[in-house]
């Protein structure tokens, strides 16, 4: 019995916290719908009319989901002058092709295919950025990932806030689209509900700058005052590094309002795990003991374990089911604010969701390794990179490992 | 597998038409692309899969058993 209350009032604590993310994701979308950019000072008019040129940089490596309308979209942008920069690591690479293909298509876009194998740092993305950020034209640079679909008037709502010479790096509200598997409808509930709640309460509650590094809009003199790319060349959350510094150096870091689609379609359930596994890794090396308050916020989770710890009953089962309840009734508001366009019917998978992303939760206390991209690393502080070492037994096991799974293939 | 079961399926006039890369089941995917199935764009199927232009498409070029087709069709125009 105590065991079943201790955890219905934790239960109740991470559904007051879910209250506040969804808060915090109104009053940001609202922010927009009364015409203003988050992060606008109250009763002060947006600057609509301002266009500076702009140097879109697409780090790419791979194929992504929708990878061609990713890139077209941002062809397509309702702006006088702007330059698109496909970065690439490896000309065997499959996206140089559809990159080509782009090209081919929109000849009048000034569209530049870079291809430098830069391995300055550990940090896969960053190593594609900086050459990129090297061919830049323009002042105004804004990094962008190659799952991002966007509208006609994005550039023009990202640029909005940079008038203010006080703002030094705009970001964007991200919501998940389109999921046809599993691991995808996983990935975009969870981009719809805790990451897109977790980013807006920080921003619009705590003033705390959380910068995702899906839209990232700079100028190059403010960059290169915080140390460039070159000084979080090392770092696994680097768009976080950035905006922190960015934010230390006494420029204002803004979310914009206008939400960018993280379109996710084929997702296996074993990427949706690998991912939020990464970045609960590097959420535990940024936050420390902060990232405890990630479980009690995990309000379906906790609502299940009386079940699992006393067994069923009446009590234990109406609390898993009614938090669930409120829990799937929330994200399916927050859907139809973001304007995601998910089947409603798959919002019957949040508390599955939920389950997975709290067992999920241990792992960092475990681990500090991550495989990104192919590369493995240790994660430090700050989630600073290190070489994962190449000794002892974990390596000659995971060696081990995989020879088996080469010779296997 | 899957492959070779809609291109026996194919009558010779699509065969022809369309990109032997591409697999139509359930959705539509190229296996020109890499060790993953890529699904191509509506463009890209319009300007690329479905036409004799699929001679084009760099993936279709990049692949060995094609670009040899590929190379003869652009030296023909």
């Amino acid at each position: 019995m105590v065991i079943f209350w201790i955890f219905a009032v934790i239960a109740m604590v991470g559904l007051a916290g879910y209250a506040g993310q969804v808060a915090a994701v109104i009053k940001t979308v609202r922010a927009g719908s009364k015409g203003t950019v988050a992060g606008t000072p109250p009763g002060q008019a947006p600057e609509e009319d301002f266009c500076p040129p702009i140097s879109i940089l697409k780090p790419l490596k791979g194929l992504d989901d929708n990878l061609f309308d990713n890139l077209e979209s941002f062809c397509l942008q309702d702006y006088p002058a702007y330059e698109i920069i496909f970065s690439i690591q490896d000309h065997d690479d499959p996206v140089c092709r559809i990159v080509r293909k782009i090209r081919a298509k929109y000849p009048h876009r000034e569209i530049s295919i870079l291809i430098e194998k830069c391995g300055d740092g550990l940090n896969p993305k960053v190593n594609n950025l900086i050459p990129a950020v090297r061919a830049a034209r323009y002042e105004h640079v804004l990094i962008s990932d190659s799952n991002v679909l966007v509208g006609r008037d994005y550039l023009r709502a990202v640029a909005s806030p940079m008038k203010d010479d006080r703002v030094g790096l705009v970001s964007s509200l991200i919501r998940g689209v389109r999921g046809r598997t599993l691991g995808s409808v996983f990935e975009n509930l969870h981009l719809n509900s805790f990451i897109a709640g977790s980013v807006c309460l920080l921003d619009r509650f705590l003033h705390m700058p959380c910068v995702i590094g899906k839209s990232m809009l700079m100028r190059k003199g403010d960059l290169e005052e915080i140390g460039g790319m070159q000084a979080v060349k090392d770092f696994l959350a680097e768009d976080y590094i950035i905006g922190k510094r960015m934010h230390d150096s006494g420029r204002r870091v803004v979310l914009s309002n206008y939400a960018i689609s993280n379109v996710n379609e084929y997702w296996g359930l074993k990427k949706f795990i690998n991912r939020h596994t990464r970045w609960g890794k590097l959420r535990w090396k940024i936050g420390g003991v902060k990232y405890l308050s990630e479980l009690a916020g995990n309000a379906v989770f906790i609502s299940f374990l009386p079940l699992l710890l006393s067994g069923f009953s009446a009590m234990t089962a109406s609390l898993a089911i009614g938090v669930s309840a409120v829990k799937m009734a929330g994200d399916y508001y927050l859907g139809r604010r973001l304007d995601t366009g998910m089947n409603p019917l798959l919002y019957l998978f949040v508390p599955v969701k939920d389950i997975v992303i709290g067992c999920i939760w241990f792992v960092p206390l475990l681990s500090s390794s991550v495989v990104w991209r192919g590369n493995r690393y240790v994660i430090g502080d700050n989630s600073l990179l290190a070489p994962y070492p190449e000794s002892g037994l974990w390596t000659l096991s995971t060696r081990v490992f995989n020879a088996l799974r080469t010779r296997e293939a | 597998m899957k492959a070779a079961f809609f291109s026996m399926n194919l009558n010779n006039e699509e065969q022809a038409m369309k990109c032997p890369h591409l697999i139509k089941w359930m959705i539509t995917s190229c296996k020109a692309a890499g060790n993953r199935p890529y699904v191509p764009s509506l463009f890209e199927l319009k300007e690329y899969c479905s036409t004799t232009s699929h001679r084009k498409c760099p993936f279709y070029m990049k692949d060995p058993l094609s670009a040899d087709k590929a190379v003869s069709c652009l030296a023909s125009k």
